[in-house]
């Protein structure tokens, strides 16, 4: 994925997180010396915003409705873009002062989730917030679109969290799927991660069969270079990775998206999303 | 399959669905049981409908928070068809068209649409409106005065109340406070049970019995078509609407299928054949209805209202409920086409309301949009066919002085030939005429053929011919079909 010059997608919302984002961002990019865009996208609604349960159907009253909403939308969208450019102003500077050159910005109208599908094709890397606008309040809420662009995007995905730390080692959660297996040919392969100590995690009963799933990981991350160590925890997927990138002060998670069922992705969300939700260190998502 | 997407389309709005799906049920009663006794069966067949169509079309459906149940436009064409030969055949009428209708969405008949134009489709919601108004005349002729009272204060209610409050639907305080006023006055007035049969258990699936051959099909087929035609125009008009009013694009395909599916079910359970509802679709969007838990939660919740409540349903007056299709009908109806008959030009209007006339003389609306629909063509043609100009000169050449040279500028085809041929002059005294085609566009054979008489029209007069500057379309049309460039051009022409 390094030899093409598909750019770095960084999706900022005005939120506490569109900070990270950008530190984040500038550090993939720049590793990957990849383009940098930042994009933000104005969601405006076109919906009437005062609920009338009346009814009734007046004449002219589908005229006057569109009327109604048009003169608010009008008003809400200009201020919205007015908004969004401002927000952008501020993060292309915040990427300068971090030393990128030239990032470039994107403002769009419509749904987030829906306008980085549309991008999809143009981008090598996603790079977006834990937490949404609307999860400030919501301690440890992951964003509300998140979940959506995680189980459909096919670009891998840095989640970032609300501080930057700049990644010195990496953990990659591992249990001998095939979509494991490419998350370490990834990992082994992209210039983002080379060089960086790297733990090799599964979670599951310490037998000679999960050892040697690992060792397959291992050797081919040794291959390539990384300095290697590799573990198994038993437990819960989401509490034993979280514990174990405590413990080894780890900056950042490697793993894959898994399949879920739809009912689950319904009802509950996914491991993925519960992973997001417990760490505070950025994950790599990859599908 | 995608899941987001079904989760958005689903439950990216569970308060405001479930809220405006309720409002929806309630005013899609009183219009189901009116529409029954339209289209000339019992009650509990529009309600039938009307249960089946909006929860099969949640799912079906292209256009997500669009609400289709068992329409005017459709019950106005099954009249004479109940009248005739029942209701048995009502209902394999409607399993028929919902065939016909998916067969639509496979072949993209959908895309017909682009001929409907603006005015067709003013003209069909006017139509409608007046339609509506009419059916409900029976109801208010050699009655007595306690209807017209009843009638009165239902308005009063209907068009008052959101003025104090919008948070109750009127029209259901209009049908609760009739049928309290009715009752406990023991007023002497037509009631929905005098109308026939409610619905007295939850629909069954049947098929309905009739015998299975070439004479039934010949009989419901003229029917079914009918219903196909008109449900799709109203349900892919009313999806433009509400595309509009949301800005949003959605796939008319799927909503064709969506609306032949919902119609095989309903007519496999005892309902009538129906379409998406302008009206109601844009009530559910003014009460906050977005996703398709809106249209799903408006049947269902029809369904145990109408199955629980049916012997109180029996005691409305019908004052109330023409009260309420009064409403209706002027929702319908597009008020701002009146105030623009005199912005927009005769040929406009003319379109309109022909439209209007045509379908409220046949009750038919697809005659209606047919009528509009040709001559919003025949108007475009002559329109057209005005932006076509012939002129002539001498040439400057001194060595050259009996030749004319034609310029023609525009459109020629079928309706603008006439003209072009009368262009030119074939009594001059010239011994070469050049027709330069550089700026005309040759659109059909009719002005092919009249090229040809041009040109061997001069030569018969010994007049040498040359025609030049044919742009690329022209060249095609005029090659595969013209004579006058090809050896034996004189021999076909009869020389």
């Amino acid at each position: 994925m390094s030899e093409n010059k598909e750019r770095v997608l960084a999706a900022i919302d005005g939120s506490r997180s569109s900070e990270a984002v950008t530190d984040y961002a500038v550090w993939v990019a720049q590793a990957l010396s990849a383009p940098l865009t930042f994009l933000h996208a104005i969601s405006n609604p076109h919906a009437p915003t005062k609920t009338n349960l009346s009814g009734n159907m007046t004449l002219g009253g589908r005229e006057k409705l569109l009327e109604e909403m048009v003169e608010l939308e009008e008003k809400r969208g200009k201020l919205e873009r007015e908004r969004g450019r401002a927000l952008l102003a501020d993060v292309l500077n915040r990427a300068k002062d971090r030393g990128f050159d030239n990032p470039e910005e994107l403002l769009r109208n419509g749904d987030i989730t829906e306008v980085i599908l549309e991008l999809e094709q143009s981008m090598q890397m996603l790079v977006l917030g834990k937490q949404g606008r609307d999860g400030d309040a919501v301690a440890r809420h992951v964003g509300s679109h998140l979940s959506g662009i995680l189980s459909m995007i096919h670009r891998p995905t840095l989640v970032t969290p609300l501080e930057f730390r700049r990644p010195e080692s990496f953990l990659i959660a591992y249990d001998g799927s095939p979509t494991a297996y490419k998350l370490v040919e990834m990992a082994a392969r992209t210039p983002l991660l080379q060089g960086l100590p790297v733990h090799i995690l599964m979670v599951g009963e310490e037998k000679q069969g999960n050892w040697d799933k690992l060792q397959v990981a291992n050797t081919r991350l040794q291959k390539a270079g990384f300095s290697t160590q590799v573990a198994i925890r038993q437990g819960k997927v989401d509490e034993a990775v979280s514990s174990y990138l405590g413990e080894k002060n780890i900056d950042l998670l490697a793993m894959g998206a898994y399949g879920h069922s739809p009912i689950r992705y319904l009802m509950l969300g996914s491991t993925t999303t519960k992973m997001i939700m417990r760490a505070d260190v950025p994950l790599l998502v990859v599908r | 399959m995608n899941w987001y997407r079904i989760k958005q389309e689903w439950f990216s709005n569970i308060r405001g669905d479930v809220l405006s799906g309720l409002v929806v049920a309630l005013a899609l009663i009183p219009e189901a049981i009116a529409f029954s006794i339209i289209a000339g069966v019992d009650p509990k067949v529009g309600l039938y409908a009307s249960f089946a169509i909006a929860v099969v079309i949640a799912f079906t459906g292209g256009r997500p928070g669009m609400i289709s149940a068992a329409t005017a436009a459709t019950a106005l064409l099954m009249i004479t068809l109940v009248k005739d030969h029942g209701l048995e055949y009502l209902l394999a009428a409607s399993i028929f068209a919902g065939v016909l209708q998916i067969v639509a969405g496979y072949i993209r008949l959908d895309r017909l649409m682009r001929f409907i134009s603006n005015s067709v489709m003013t003209g069909f919601v006017n139509a409608l409106a007046i339609l509506i108004f009419m059916a409900q005349l029976p109801e208010l002729t050699n009655v007595t005065w306690h209807v017209y009272a009843l009638t009165a204060a239902g308005l009063a209610i209907i068009y008052g109340l959101p003025k104090l409050t919008t948070a109750v639907p009127s029209p259901l305080v209009t049908i609760v406070v009739l049928t309290l006023l009715a009752w406990l006055m023991n007023l002497d007035v037509r009631t929905v049970g005098d109308m026939g049969e409610m619905p007295d258990s939850l629909p069954v699936f049947f098929l309905p019995d009739i015998p299975l051959n070439l004479e039934t099909l010949m009989i419901i087929l003229p029917y079914s078509a009918a219903i196909a035609v008109v449900g799709l125009l109203e349900s892919l008009m009313t999806q433009n609407v509400l595309d509009g009013l949301t800005d949003t694009r959605t796939n008319k395909a799927r909503e064709c299928k969506g609306q032949g599916i919902a119609n095989i079910v309903s007519g496999s359970m005892g309902g009538m054949a129906g379409c998406a509802m302008i009206g109601q679709s844009v009530i559910n969007i003014k009460s906050g209805g977005r996703g398709r838990l809106s249209t799903f939660v408006a049947g269902v919740f029809l369904l145990i209202l109408v199955v629980f409540l049916a012997p109180v349903l029996t005691l409305i007056p019908m004052a109330a409920l023409v009260a309420v299709m009064i409403m209706v009908s002027i929702g319908t109806f597009s008020w701002g086409s009146i105030k623009d008959l005199k912005k927009h030009p005769m040929s406009t209007n003319v379109v309109m309301l022909m439209t209007v006339i045509v379908t409220v003389s046949t009750h038919n609306l697809a005659y209606g949009v047919l009528t509009g629909v040709l001559l919003a063509a025949l108007f475009f043609a002559n329109k057209v066919g005005q932006y076509m100009e012939v002129s002539s000169r001498l040439s400057d050449d001194a060595n050259d002085p009996r030749h004319r040279i034609y310029e023609v500028l525009g459109q020629i085809f079928f309706a603008s030939s006439e003209k072009f041929l009368e262009s030119f002059d074939f009594k001059d005294d010239v011994d070469k005429v050049t027709i330069d085609l550089s700026r005309a566009h040759f659109w059909d054979i009719t002005a092919v053929r009249t090229l040809d008489k041009v040109v061997v029209d001069f030569r018969r007069e010994g007049i040498e011919v040359e025609v030049v500057g044919m742009n690329q379309a022209t060249a095609t049309i005029v090659d595969k079909h013209a004579v006058h460039d090809k050896p034996d051009a004189e021999k076909l022409m009869g020389h």
